[in-house]
C-alpha cells in the first residue's frame, strides 16, 4: 500500500520537494547577503514581496495533493479496482491519508524552519522593520514555527474530504480553494482571541513588556489610560494554539472522508 | 448431480432514492459454472454484481460468496499512468494470493511489453491486462461486468478465449454480465435473466434450451394447446399461432409443427414478456 | 487427432456438435482406438468455448462406450464406429439417388424434396431422440 501511495502521488511529492529546495536556496542566498549588508531591510523587502505569496501553499497542497486523492479515483472508476483487492477500504484510505498527511506536515514544518532561520537575520521591532516580526505580521506567523505544518496538513485533509464528498476532481478543487481560503481569513481574524490580553496601564511607570496592542482603554475624557497587549513571548503559545485548532479540524475532516468512503451506494 | 452454491442471494434488493434497481432477487449460482447474467440495459445487472463483490450495500436481503473473488468492472479501470509492470506490482502488493509467475507468463503470451504505459494500450489490450490482474489473484469466483462491451470482434474472441482457458485450467466459477446474448453462446453454461430489477430465468442453459419449443399451428387450436403447456409468448397472425412454450416434446395434432429454440430466441422471448418466469422453483407457470 | 469446428447458426447444441464430429471422424476412420482426443484446454484454446461443454461431450462419448478417460493422461478412443460400412454407404446412397430422381419426376423441387426428407427423418427417429 505504501508503494502504491507513493507511486500514485510521486509527481506531487517530487514537485513539492523541488519547490522546497528552490525556496530554501533563495532564502539562504538572500539571508546570507542580508547578514553582511548595511541595509538588511532592503533585502527583506526584495524577497518578501514574493515570499508572502507562499501563505497560499496550504491551498495548493489541498488542490494538488488532497482533492485528486479520492475524486480522481471516483471519476476514473479506479475505486472499483482498488476496493476489490484484498485490502480493506479502511486500510486503503488509512494508508493513503496517513502517509501523505505525515509528508505534508513534515514538508510544512521544514518550510517553517527555513523561514524561521531566514527571519533571524533581520532585526525585529525597530522602526520600519517591525514588519519582519513573526508575531506581529500575520503572514509570517502562519509561515513560521509549527503553524505551516498544521496548515499544510489541514489543506491536504480538507482537499481529500472535499474529493470524498464531491467525487469529481474539478468541483472538489473549487470547494477546496473556497473553504481553505475562507478558513485562512477566518483564523487570521480570530487569532488575537487565542488568549486574554494583558492590561498595561499607561504612564504608571510600569514597564512595557513589548507586544502587539490589541485594544486601547480610554477614560471618560477620551484619554488613553491603558493598553491591552499580547506580549511577544506568547508567540509559541499562540503557535501551538493555532496548530491544535487546525489539527483538530484535520482530524474531523479525515473522519468525514472515512465516512464518505465507507458509504457503499 | 448435486452442485454446491458459490453465490447465494436471498431477497436481495437495492434502492436508489425512490427507484428499485434490483428487487426481491433470490438465486444461487453453482460452483464451477460459467454463468451469464443477461438482461436489457438498466435491468439491474451492474447493481447485482456490485452488491455481490461488496462495492454496494444492499437495501434489503443479502448476498454471500464462498471463497476468494476477483472483479473486473465494466470500464476495465486501470491506473493509466502505470506501466503494465507497475499494474502487476499493484496486484502483487494488494493480494496475498497473487500468482506472479502466471501473470508474467500471460502478459508475455499476449506479447505486451511490461514497460508499456497502460494508458497507451488499445481497448482489447487493456481488457487483457485487466483480466490478467483479475486471474492472477487465483480467485474461486471471477465476476466480470460486460467484459466484451466496447471491444472489436477479434478482441472479444481473444478475451473470451483467455477466460475459457483459465476456466479449463483452474475450474473457477465465472459470473459475467452481458446484454448481447450471442456473445454467450458456447461460453456460458448457466443463465440468469434479469429484467426490470427481477430475476426472470435461472438455470442450466442446455436444459433450458432443451426445455423450450416453438409451436406453430392453427390459431383456433392455440387456446387448447396453451391450456396444456406453459406458454411464454403467444403470437397470432391471422389463422396462424406461434407459441413459445416451456415444455418437453408434446404430442400435438398433425397440423402443428414444433421447432427447437436457440438461446437467443429463448432469452428474447422472456425479455419481451417480463411477467413470465422460469425459475428452479415450483408453481411459477404463467397464466 | 481430430480438429473441432463450430457451426454457430446450426441450432445444434455445441456439445452435440462435438459428439457428432468425433463420431464422424470415427466413421471415416480418422480416429482409431488408442488415439487421444484433444484435452479440454486444447479445444478451448482453439474454439474459445466453455471447457465444461467439452467435458460434457466427452462424458457423453464415454457413456456411449466410444472413448475412455484416463485420469492424468487424457481421453482415448476405445472403439471405432462401425455404423454402416463403406459398401453399405454406397448402396444406400444409390437407392436414395433413385428416390430423389423419382420425386423430381413427380414435380417436387429441391425445397420440397428436402422438407419431405427432413420430416421423414424426424418421424422415424422421433421415438429414440427423447429416450
Amino acid at each position: 500500500m505504501l508503494w502504491l501511495t507513493y507511486r500514485q502521488h510521486r509527481m506531487q511529492l517530487l514537485v513539492t520537494v523541488a519547490a522546497l529546495i528552490v525556496v530554501g536556496t533563495l532564502l539562504l542566498v538572500n539571508g546570507s547577503s542580508a547578514a553582511s549588508s548595511r541595509d538588511p531591510a532592503a533585502h527583506f523587502r526584495d524577497l518578501y514581496t514574493y515570499l508572502s505569496w507562499l501563505q497560499v501553499v496550504p491551498v495548493a497542497i489541498g488542490v494538488f495533493w488532497g482533492a485528486p486523492l479520492l475524486a480522481n479515483e471516483y471519476e476514473r472508476g479506479t475505486t472499483k479496482l482498488a476496493w476489490t483487492q484484498s485490502v480493506s477500504r479502511f486500510r486503503w484510505l488509512g494508508t493513503k491519508l496517513g502517509f501523505l498527511a505525515v509528508l505534508a506536515t513534515l514538508a510544512g514544518l521544514a518550510f517553517g524552519a527555513m523561514m524561521q532561520r531566514w527571519l533571524e537575520v533581520f532585526p525585529t521591532n525597530r522602526g520600519d522593520t517591525s514588519f519582519t516580526n513573526r508575531f506581529d505580521n500575520p503572514a509570517l506567523f502562519a509561515m513560521t514555527g509549527v503553524a505551516p505544518g498544521a496548515w499544510w496538513l489541514l489543506g491536504f485533509v480538507l482537499g481529500t474530504a472535499a474529493g470524498a464528498l464531491v467525487r469529481k476532481t474539478l468541483p472538489a478543487i473549487a470547494v477546496t480553494i473556497a473553504v481553505t481560503v475562507g478558513l485562512m481569513i477566518g483564523v487570521t481574524n480570530v487569532r488575537d482571541l487565542y488568549a486574554e490580553p494583558q492590561l498595561v496601564t499607561v504612564g504608571s511607570g510600569g514597564q512595557d513588556p513589548g507586544g502587539r496592542v490589541v485594544e486601547m482603554v480610554r477614560d471618560a475624557t477620551g484619554e488613553i489610560t491603558a493598553l491591552k497587549i499580547l506580549p511577544q513571548d506568547w508567540y509559541w503559545r499562540f503557535q501551538w494554539t493555532e496548530a491544535a485548532i487546525l489539527i483538530g479540524f484535520a482530524i474531523l475532516l479525515a473522519g468525514v472522508a472515512a465516512v464518505a468512503v465507507r458509504r457503499r451506494s | 448431480m448435486t452442485e454446491s452454491a458459490i453465490v447465494e442471494a436471498t431477497g436481495l434488493g437495492k434502492r436508489y432514492r425512490r427507484t428499485w434497481a434490483l428487487r426481491d432477487c433470490s438465486l444461487s449460482i453453482p460452483t464451477g459454472r460459467v454463468v451469464a447474467l443477461v438482461g436489457p440495459n438498466g435491468a439491474g445487472k451492474t447493481t447485482f454484481l456490485h452488491l455481490a463483490v461488496g462495492l454496494l450495500d444492499a437495501t434489503l436481503g443479502s448476498v454471500s460468496i464462498k471463497g476468494a473473488t476477483a472483479f473486473l468492472a465494466q470500464d476495465k479501470p486501470l491506473y493509466t499512468g502505470f506501466t503494465i509492470a507497475e499494474m502487476l506490482k499493484f496486484g502483487k502488493r494488494l493480494n496475498p494470493g497473487w500468482d506472479d509467475e502466471f501473470a508474467l507468463k500471460r502478459i508475455d503470451s499476449l506479447q505486451l511489453p511490461l514497460k508499456h504505459k497502460v494508458g497507451k494500450l488499445s481497448g482489447g489490450q487493456r481488457a487483457q491486462v485487466a483480466l490478467t490482474l483479475a486471474l492472477a489473484k487465483r480467485p474461486d469466483l471471477l465476476v466480470l461486468d460486460e467484459p466484451l462491451a466496447n471491444l472489436d470482434p477479434l478482441a472479444r474472441h481473444e478475451v473470451m478465449r483467455g477466460l475459457m482457458e483459465a476456466v479449463a485450467e483452474t475450474g473457477m466459477t465465472v459470473l459475467l454480465s452481458s446484454h448481447v446474448v450471442s456473445d454467450l453462446e458456447n461460453t456460458c453454461d448457466w443463465l440468469i435473466v434479469l429484467n426490470g430489477g427481477r430475476v426472470q430465468v435461472s438455470g442450466d442453459i442446455d436444459e433450458l434450451v432443451a426445455g423450450h419449443r416453438i409451436l406453430t399451428g392453427p390459431a383456433e387450436e392455440a387456446d387448447s394447446v396453451s391450456r396444456r403447456v406453459p406458454i411464454v409468448e403467444d403470437t397470432r397472425s391471422g389463422r396462424q399461432a406461434t407459441l413459445f412454450a416451456r415444455t418437453e416434446p408434446v404430442p400435438l395434432s398433425p397440423q402443428w409443427s414444433e421447432r427447437p429454440v436457440s438461446l437467443e430466441q429463448m432469452v428474447l422471448a422472456y425479455l419481451r414478456r417480463p411477467d413470465s418466469a422460469s425459475l428452479p422453483r415450483p408453481t411459477l407457470a404463467t397464466a | 487427432m481430430v480438429t473441432f469446428h463450430l457451426d454457430k447458426g446450426s441450432g445444434v447444441a455445441t456439445y452435440v456438435q462435438l459428439v457428432q464430429q468425433v463420431k464422424h471422424a470415427l466413421r471415416l476412420g480418422l480416429l482409431e482406438p488408442g488415439d487421444r482426443l484433444p484435452t479440454a484446454k486444447e479445444v478451448v484454446a482453439e474454439l474459445a468455448i466453455n471447457p465444461n461443454t467439452v467435458l460434457k461431450a466427452y462424458r457423453e462419448l464415454e457413456r456411449e462406450g466410444l472413448v475412455e478417460g484416463k485420469p492424468g493422461l487424457g481421453t482415448f478412443v476405445k472403439k471405432t464406429l462401425g455404423g454402416a460400412s463403406f459398401t453399405e454407404h454406397a448402396r444406400l446412397r444409390k437407392s436414395l439417388g433413385g428416390w430423389v430422381r423419382d420425386a423430381r419426376k413427380s414435380g417436387l423441387d429441391q425445397e420440397d424434396v428436402e422438407a419431405l426428407f427432413a420430416s421423414v427423418v424426424v418421424d422415424s427417429f422421433r421415438g429414440e431422440r427423447t429416450a
